[in-house]
């Protein structure tokens, strides 16, 4: 089954900053938290670069931040994109997640994008026609990939305990 | 314009090997994916400081060191590009936002 190895890293700017917490006192076979997200690398051809991409299955969509879409892929409407517009309400719509609150398009893009997990050589992940939120500036400032719209849908997310530790080894499988 | 504290990171991590890659020509997907493993690998051993990024700002690592930050993520692109001498998408960028936990 192809799938992808996901990064597995404690968050930025945790103290401790090995996002370990240690318990103390311990309790019988538990002696620290881990803090951890997980997140695999995305482009979208030609775009050079590599892009982080969380994968929160909290978020109903996947979000592109306004960055991103509009100023480093240069997404524009009926080329890119289609914009969704939603009976009775239109095609700009407010999101929150994350403790971000912003306002947004749904749109199902039209250029593919691909996922690629921690091996350079490894499985690709091609997600075509996603649908997704672009937000406006005030959104979360990096991809957020959410549960419904393409990323999630017909996929695993394997998460197990390293052998000899108990930090996580993550993977999606397709 | 923003400053920042190279001795707030300890290079450790060798920048990529093979000396035959022209840092300034554009990466392959590959190339940025090894990059990031590279960061993953510094922050797993706890050999980069971030207590020097402000919240809000993106940074931007490469070759086992933090480069430069700055809030708004083009500008950062390329200026960070230009102080390490590479190619502007061979560059890990990340977002440095509220910590998820913190002491009350």
């Amino acid at each position: 089954m192809p799938a992808l190895e996901l990064f597995v890293d404690p968050p930025d700017r945790l103290v401790p900053r090995d996002g370990n917490l240690v318990l103390s006192p311990p309790l019988p076979g538990l002696s620290r938290v881990l803090i951890r997200h997980l997140y695999c690398s995305l482009r979208v051809p030609p775009v050079p670069g590599a892009y982080p991409a969380v994968l929160d299955t909290g978020a109903p969509l996947t979000v592109f931040p306004h960055n991103l879409w509009s100023n480093q892929f240069k997404w524009r409407a009926g080329r890119d994109y289609d914009e969704l517009p939603v009976a009775g309400i239109g095609t700009v719509l407010t999101g929150q997640v994350l403790g971000y609150r912003y306002s947004f398009r749904l749109a199902r893009l039209r250029v593919p994008v691909e996922l690629a997990g921690r091996d350079p050589k490894g499985d690709r992940l091609r997600l075509d026609s996603l649908v997704c939120q672009l937000a406006d500036a005030g959104g979360p400032p990096f991809v957020l990939l959410g549960l419904w719209g393409g990323a999630f849908t017909g996929r695993r997310l394997a998460v197990e305990p390293q052998p000899n530790s108990d930090d996580l080894h993550a993977r999606l499988e397709f | 314009m923003n400053t920042t504290d190279v001795n707030a990171t300890v290079p450790t991590t060798p920048p990529p090997a093979s000396a035959a890659v022209d840092p300034m020509s554009e990466p392959a997907f590959e190339e940025c994916i090894e990059e990031w493993n590279r960061y993953h690998e510094d922050v797993m051993a706890g050999r980069l400081n971030h207590v020097h990024v402000p919240v809000g700002h993106h940074f931007a690592y490469y070759g086992g060191r933090i480069i430069d930050h700055d809030p708004d993520f083009q500008v950062l692109q390329h200026r960070a590009a230009a102080k390490a001498g590479v190619h502007w998408a061979r560059l890990v960028i990340r977002f440095c936002g509220e910590p998820v936990i913190s002491w009350a």
